[in-house]
């Protein structure tokens, strides 16, 4: 991993056109401008944990069968109900 | 086919869309390979009307994908303890129904977008 200091104001520039620049630093955090074209998708590590998390319990909700099971009940509740 | 995976599966590649059954509109998308692992999806469409999600340009590359229309979507169920069903929203899964290529996307608005939006009964 490239490790790099930066002060107040200083910015990396990744590629021709997108650059991150140190705007705030207060205590334990850091504030970025992130300038990228809007085509490219600038997310929070957080964004992609979460997905990850969320296709672990998807694949260890149930095995097939218990899904199907789950699905009949759903639907039989769901008739019962109109 | 999955080139890179799902995120957390990245060993993933090779996968085939079935239909279940007996529940429509689910559908199990089955990877084979070194390990076997399903996933229940559903097209959006069945969920919420009013999804909308930007693709970035990268995705589209990847996926060699030039018109909206050559473009499939399905996303994730989970059941949860409960028992309750939801649907990843933030991370759907986009393919290009010409090749077969697919991947896991993460929207250019995803941090608007739910990763357990609630499936109604």
């Amino acid at each position: 991993m490239l490790v790099l200091s930066r002060k107040l104001n200083e910015a990396i520039r990744i590629g021709g056109d997108i650059s991150i620049r140190v705007v705030r630093i207060d205590r334990d955090t850091v504030r970025l401008g992130v300038s990228a074209p809007k085509d490219i998708g600038v997310h929070r590590e957080e964004v992609y944990l979460e997905i990850v998390e969320n296709n672990i319990a998807a694949a260890e909700s149930a095995t097939p069968e218990q899904l199907s099971l789950r699905l009949q009940q759903l639907k039989a509740e769901a008739a019962n109900q109109l | 086919m999955f080139p890179d995976g799902l995120l957390g599966f990245e060993t993933l590649r090779k996968a085939a869309l079935e239909p279940v059954s007996d529940a429509p509109p689910f559908s199990w998308l089955k990877f084979s390979g070194e390990v076997d692992q399903s996933f229940l999806v559903v097209a959006p469409v069945f969920v919420t009307a009013s999804y909308r999600f930007e693709l970035g340009t990268t995705d589209c590359r990847t996926l060699n994908l030039t018109r909206a229309s050559d473009a499939g979507v399905v996303n994730i169920v989970t059941l949860r303890r409960d028992g309750s069903l939801t649907v990843n929203l933030k991370g759907p899964i986009v393919f290009n129904k010409l090749t077969g290529e697919a991947r896991q996307v993460v929207p250019i608005n995803a941090a608007e977008l739910p990763v357990n939006f609630p499936v109604a009964n």
